[in-house]
Protein backbone atom coordinates (compact mmCIF):
# COMPACT_ATOMS: atom_id res chain seq x y z
CA UNK A 1 0.00 0.00 0.00
CA UNK A 2 1.41 3.34 -0.83
CA UNK A 3 2.41 6.20 1.76
CA UNK A 4 -0.96 8.46 0.37
CA UNK A 5 -3.51 5.47 1.03
CA UNK A 6 -1.71 3.84 4.30
CA UNK A 7 -2.32 8.19 5.45
CA UNK A 8 -6.02 8.72 3.30
CA UNK A 9 -6.95 5.10 5.69
CA UNK A 10 -5.12 6.68 8.83
CA UNK A 11 -7.61 10.09 8.32
CA UNK A 12 -10.39 8.16 7.58
CA UNK A 13 -9.90 6.14 11.09
CA UNK A 14 -9.23 9.34 12.70
CA UNK A 15 -12.17 11.07 11.35
CA UNK A 16 -14.74 7.77 12.51
CA UNK A 17 -13.30 7.70 16.44
CA UNK A 18 -13.60 11.26 16.17
CA UNK A 19 -16.98 12.02 15.09
CA UNK A 20 -19.68 13.14 17.32
CA UNK A 21 -23.03 11.96 15.19
CA UNK A 22 -23.57 8.34 15.39
CA UNK A 23 -25.01 7.90 12.10
CA UNK A 24 -22.39 9.77 11.01
CA UNK A 25 -20.32 8.11 12.16
CA UNK A 26 -21.12 4.50 11.47
CA UNK A 27 -21.27 5.18 7.76
CA UNK A 28 -17.17 6.54 8.16
CA UNK A 29 -16.69 3.05 9.99
CA UNK A 30 -17.82 0.99 6.95
CA UNK A 31 -16.71 3.31 4.44
CA UNK A 32 -13.26 2.95 5.94
CA UNK A 33 -13.53 -0.85 6.59
CA UNK A 34 -14.70 -1.66 2.58
CA UNK A 35 -11.34 0.66 1.97
CA UNK A 36 -9.10 -1.85 3.98
CA UNK A 37 -11.11 -4.89 2.57
CA UNK A 38 -9.86 -3.31 -1.10
CA UNK A 39 -6.30 -3.47 0.31
CA UNK A 40 -6.25 -6.78 -0.88
CA UNK A 41 -7.17 -8.36 -3.85
CA UNK A 42 -7.43 -12.18 -1.90
CA UNK A 43 -10.50 -10.61 -0.57
CA UNK A 44 -13.97 -9.94 -1.42
CA UNK A 45 -17.27 -8.51 -0.03
CA UNK A 46 -19.94 -11.63 -0.77
CA UNK A 47 -23.10 -10.15 1.07
CA UNK A 48 -23.52 -6.63 2.41
CA UNK A 49 -25.93 -5.17 5.02
CA UNK A 50 -28.32 -8.47 4.80
CA UNK A 51 -31.50 -8.50 6.83
CA UNK A 52 -31.93 -12.11 8.64
CA UNK A 53 -34.18 -13.57 10.95
CA UNK A 54 -31.92 -12.68 13.90
CA UNK A 55 -31.16 -9.49 12.82
CA UNK A 56 -28.63 -7.53 10.56
CA UNK A 57 -25.60 -8.98 9.23
CA UNK A 58 -22.54 -6.27 8.23
CA UNK A 59 -20.65 -8.39 6.13
CA UNK A 60 -19.57 -11.91 4.72
CA UNK A 61 -16.02 -11.84 2.80
CA UNK A 62 -14.76 -14.28 1.09
CA UNK A 63 -10.96 -15.40 0.90
CA UNK A 64 -8.83 -17.00 -1.53
CA UNK A 65 -5.41 -17.44 0.30
CA UNK A 66 -3.32 -20.03 -1.26
CA UNK A 67 -1.18 -22.52 1.18
CA UNK A 68 -1.41 -20.21 4.70
CA UNK A 69 -2.35 -22.45 7.70
CA UNK A 70 -3.98 -19.62 9.42
CA UNK A 71 -6.29 -18.76 6.32
CA UNK A 72 -7.38 -22.12 5.00
CA UNK A 73 -9.45 -22.81 8.34
CA UNK A 74 -12.44 -20.57 7.18
CA UNK A 75 -13.56 -19.71 3.38
CA UNK A 76 -16.18 -17.06 4.62
CA UNK A 77 -15.45 -14.46 7.36
CA UNK A 78 -18.90 -12.90 9.36
CA UNK A 79 -17.81 -8.97 10.06
CA UNK A 80 -19.42 -6.64 12.07
CA UNK A 81 -19.01 -2.84 12.70
CA UNK A 82 -19.95 -1.43 15.70
CA UNK A 83 -19.65 2.52 16.43
CA UNK A 84 -21.36 2.23 20.05
CA UNK A 85 -20.43 4.21 22.80
CA UNK A 86 -20.75 2.40 25.55
CA UNK A 87 -18.29 -0.37 26.17
CA UNK A 88 -19.35 -3.93 24.31
CA UNK A 89 -20.70 -6.23 26.74
CA UNK A 90 -20.68 -9.73 26.24
CA UNK A 91 -25.10 -10.04 25.74
CA UNK A 92 -23.90 -7.50 22.69
CA UNK A 93 -21.71 -10.35 21.25
CA UNK A 94 -23.98 -12.46 21.19
CA UNK A 95 -25.86 -11.92 17.84
CA UNK A 96 -22.37 -11.84 16.27
CA UNK A 97 -20.92 -15.33 17.61
CA UNK A 98 -24.47 -16.93 16.40
CA UNK A 99 -23.71 -15.40 13.13
CA UNK A 100 -20.44 -16.74 12.68
CA UNK A 101 -21.76 -20.04 14.27
CA UNK A 102 -24.53 -20.79 11.60
CA UNK A 103 -23.23 -19.21 8.63
CA UNK A 104 -22.26 -22.29 7.01
CA UNK A 105 -19.14 -25.31 7.22
CA UNK A 106 -16.99 -22.79 5.04
CA UNK A 107 -16.91 -20.24 8.15
CA UNK A 108 -15.46 -20.23 11.35
CA UNK A 109 -14.10 -16.27 11.63
CA UNK A 110 -15.57 -13.59 12.72
CA UNK A 111 -14.38 -10.04 12.46
CA UNK A 112 -15.66 -7.21 15.35
CA UNK A 113 -14.49 -3.75 13.91
CA UNK A 114 -15.44 -1.51 16.69
CA UNK A 115 -14.85 1.84 17.84
CA UNK A 116 -15.49 1.35 22.07
CA UNK A 117 -13.75 -1.15 23.84
CA UNK A 118 -14.49 -4.57 24.83
CA UNK A 119 -15.30 -5.39 28.27
CA UNK A 120 -13.51 -8.14 29.99
CA UNK A 121 -17.20 -10.43 29.95
CA UNK A 122 -17.34 -9.79 26.49
CA UNK A 123 -13.70 -10.69 26.13
CA UNK A 124 -14.12 -13.86 28.05
CA UNK A 125 -17.34 -14.68 25.85
CA UNK A 126 -15.21 -14.98 22.52
CA UNK A 127 -12.48 -17.35 24.70
CA UNK A 128 -15.46 -19.41 25.34
CA UNK A 129 -16.76 -19.46 21.82
CA UNK A 130 -13.74 -20.28 20.55
CA UNK A 131 -12.76 -23.28 23.16
CA UNK A 132 -16.51 -24.65 22.90
CA UNK A 133 -16.94 -24.35 19.51
CA UNK A 134 -13.90 -23.36 17.70
CA UNK A 135 -15.16 -20.19 16.32
CA UNK A 136 -12.69 -17.65 15.63
CA UNK A 137 -13.45 -14.03 16.44
CA UNK A 138 -10.63 -11.06 15.69
CA UNK A 139 -11.48 -7.85 17.46
CA UNK A 140 -10.13 -4.49 15.90
CA UNK A 141 -10.33 -1.30 18.00
CA UNK A 142 -9.09 1.80 17.35
CA UNK A 143 -5.86 1.41 18.29
CA UNK A 144 -5.39 -0.89 15.44
CA UNK A 145 -6.87 1.05 12.99
CA UNK A 146 -3.26 2.21 11.35
CA UNK A 147 -2.05 -1.01 11.30
CA UNK A 148 -5.18 -2.13 9.10
CA UNK A 149 -3.15 0.01 5.96
CA UNK A 150 -0.90 -3.47 5.94
CA UNK A 151 -4.21 -4.97 4.80
CA UNK A 152 -6.24 -7.69 6.36
CA UNK A 153 -4.31 -10.75 5.17
CA UNK A 154 -0.98 -9.74 6.94
CA UNK A 155 -2.21 -7.80 9.80
CA UNK A 156 -5.64 -10.45 10.94
CA UNK A 157 -3.20 -13.61 12.00
CA UNK A 158 -0.75 -11.46 14.08
CA UNK A 159 -3.97 -9.75 15.80
CA UNK A 160 -5.58 -13.03 16.62
CA UNK A 161 -2.55 -14.24 17.94
CA UNK A 162 -1.82 -11.12 20.02
CA UNK A 163 -5.85 -11.67 21.35
CA UNK A 164 -5.45 -15.05 22.28
CA UNK A 165 -2.75 -14.80 24.22
CA UNK A 166 -4.04 -11.77 26.03
CA UNK A 167 -2.99 -11.40 29.86
CA UNK B 1 -23.77 -7.16 -4.01
CA UNK B 2 -27.64 -8.36 -3.77
CA UNK B 3 -28.84 -10.98 -6.24
CA UNK B 4 -32.05 -10.62 -8.63
CA UNK B 5 -34.83 -12.70 -6.26
CA UNK B 6 -35.30 -14.58 -9.48
CA UNK B 7 -32.27 -15.93 -9.39
CA UNK B 8 -32.91 -16.72 -5.43
CA UNK B 9 -36.47 -18.15 -6.48
CA UNK B 10 -34.63 -20.71 -9.03
CA UNK B 11 -32.57 -21.74 -6.08
CA UNK B 12 -35.45 -22.10 -3.90
CA UNK B 13 -37.49 -23.72 -6.40
CA UNK B 14 -34.92 -26.50 -6.97
CA UNK B 15 -34.33 -27.05 -2.87
CA UNK B 16 -37.83 -27.83 -2.81
CA UNK B 17 -38.52 -29.78 -5.98
CA UNK B 18 -35.88 -31.78 -4.58
CA UNK B 19 -37.39 -32.26 -0.65
CA UNK B 20 -40.27 -33.09 -2.59
CA UNK B 21 -39.18 -36.25 -4.21
CA UNK B 22 -37.45 -37.35 -0.87
CA UNK B 23 -33.67 -35.87 -1.57
CA UNK B 24 -32.11 -34.62 1.82
CA UNK B 25 -28.39 -34.39 0.60
CA UNK B 26 -27.52 -32.50 -2.44
CA UNK B 27 -23.95 -31.46 -3.98
CA UNK B 28 -22.77 -28.03 -4.52
CA UNK B 29 -22.02 -29.20 -7.73
CA UNK B 30 -25.02 -30.71 -8.50
CA UNK B 31 -26.69 -27.19 -7.78
CA UNK B 32 -24.90 -25.47 -10.39
CA UNK B 33 -25.53 -28.17 -12.68
CA UNK B 34 -29.34 -28.22 -12.49
CA UNK B 35 -29.66 -24.47 -11.92
CA UNK B 36 -26.71 -23.17 -14.20
CA UNK B 37 -26.35 -19.99 -11.53
CA UNK B 38 -23.56 -18.61 -11.53
CA UNK B 39 -21.49 -20.45 -8.43
CA UNK B 40 -21.19 -16.62 -6.10
CA UNK B 41 -25.18 -16.90 -6.93
CA UNK B 42 -25.65 -20.14 -5.33
CA UNK B 43 -22.92 -19.30 -2.51
CA UNK B 44 -25.07 -16.30 -1.54
CA UNK B 45 -28.41 -17.76 -1.31
CA UNK B 46 -27.02 -20.81 0.06
CA UNK B 47 -25.09 -18.55 3.49
CA UNK B 48 -28.38 -17.00 4.29
CA UNK B 49 -30.09 -20.40 4.11
CA UNK B 50 -27.40 -21.68 6.74
CA UNK B 51 -27.85 -18.54 8.85
CA UNK B 52 -31.56 -18.80 8.89
CA UNK B 53 -31.31 -22.19 10.09
CA UNK B 54 -33.36 -23.37 6.81
CA UNK B 55 -30.43 -26.06 5.64
CA UNK B 56 -27.57 -27.63 7.25
CA UNK B 57 -24.00 -28.27 5.20
CA UNK B 58 -21.06 -30.39 5.81
CA UNK B 59 -17.46 -30.80 3.58
CA UNK B 60 -16.90 -33.76 1.78
CA UNK B 61 -13.22 -34.10 1.31
CA UNK B 62 -12.44 -35.89 -1.83
CA UNK B 63 -8.61 -36.83 -3.68
CA UNK B 64 -7.93 -34.31 -6.54
CA UNK B 65 -5.71 -37.32 -7.60
CA UNK B 66 -8.19 -40.54 -7.49
CA UNK B 67 -11.47 -38.90 -6.91
CA UNK B 68 -11.65 -41.59 -4.10
CA UNK B 69 -13.74 -40.08 -1.12
CA UNK B 70 -11.84 -39.49 2.28
CA UNK B 71 -14.69 -38.49 4.70
CA UNK B 72 -17.24 -35.89 5.77
CA UNK B 73 -16.64 -32.90 7.95
CA UNK B 74 -18.61 -30.44 10.19
CA UNK B 75 -16.50 -27.38 8.97
CA UNK B 76 -13.47 -26.64 7.19
CA UNK B 77 -11.28 -25.91 10.55
CA UNK B 78 -11.85 -30.05 11.04
CA UNK B 79 -10.22 -31.04 8.56
CA UNK B 80 -6.30 -31.96 9.06
CA UNK B 81 -3.57 -29.24 7.45
CA UNK B 82 -2.94 -32.13 5.36
CA UNK B 83 -4.37 -35.36 4.33
CA UNK B 84 -2.68 -38.71 2.90
CA UNK B 85 -4.61 -40.38 0.79
CA UNK B 86 -5.05 -44.31 1.61
CA UNK B 87 -5.65 -45.02 -2.43
CA UNK B 88 -3.39 -43.30 -3.56
CA UNK B 89 -0.70 -41.50 -1.45
CA UNK B 90 -1.19 -37.94 -2.54
CA UNK B 91 -1.13 -35.25 0.62
CA UNK B 92 -3.78 -33.22 0.23
CA UNK B 93 -3.50 -29.73 2.14
CA UNK B 94 -6.56 -28.46 3.71
CA UNK B 95 -7.85 -25.89 1.15
CA UNK B 96 -12.13 -25.40 0.07
CA UNK B 97 -9.98 -26.05 -3.36
CA UNK B 98 -10.67 -29.90 -2.45
CA UNK B 99 -13.64 -30.25 -0.48
CA UNK B 100 -17.17 -30.53 -2.00
CA UNK B 101 -20.23 -28.54 -0.42
CA UNK B 102 -23.28 -30.97 0.77
CA UNK B 103 -26.23 -29.06 1.64
CA UNK B 104 -28.27 -30.91 3.91
CA UNK B 105 -32.28 -30.02 3.62
CA UNK B 106 -33.60 -30.68 7.09
CA UNK B 107 -37.13 -30.27 7.36
CA UNK B 108 -40.32 -29.36 4.67
CA UNK B 109 -40.60 -26.62 7.35
CA UNK B 110 -38.22 -24.26 4.53
CA UNK B 111 -41.05 -24.61 2.16
CA UNK B 112 -43.99 -23.05 4.57
CA UNK B 113 -45.28 -20.68 5.56
CA UNK B 114 -43.32 -18.05 7.15
CA UNK B 115 -39.99 -18.19 5.45
CA UNK B 116 -41.32 -18.42 2.44
CA UNK B 117 -41.62 -15.04 1.47
CA UNK B 118 -37.98 -14.65 1.20
CA UNK B 119 -38.13 -16.52 -2.01
CA UNK B 120 -41.60 -15.97 -3.30
CA UNK B 121 -41.82 -11.81 -2.59
CA UNK B 122 -41.32 -11.02 -6.10
CA UNK B 123 -42.67 -12.16 -9.50
CA UNK B 124 -40.68 -14.59 -11.49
Amino acid sequence: VSELEANDLDLLGNKCVNETDPSAKGKILERFFESVVQLDNDFEIVKKHSRIETGELDYVLRQNIPNDNFWSQSHHIVVECKNWKEPIEPSQLDHFLALVRTSGPLCCMGLYVTVSPLTEGAWTAIRDARLKDGIITIVIEPDFFSALSLGLKSILPRLYEKQVFRA
Amino acid sequence: VDQPPSLTNTLHRLLERKYAGGSRRLYFSSILRETNLPSETVEKVLLHYFQSGDVEGTLELQCPECGKDLGEYRRLRDLPEETECFVCGAKIPRSVDYVELVVHLKSNAFFRGRKRSHATSVRT
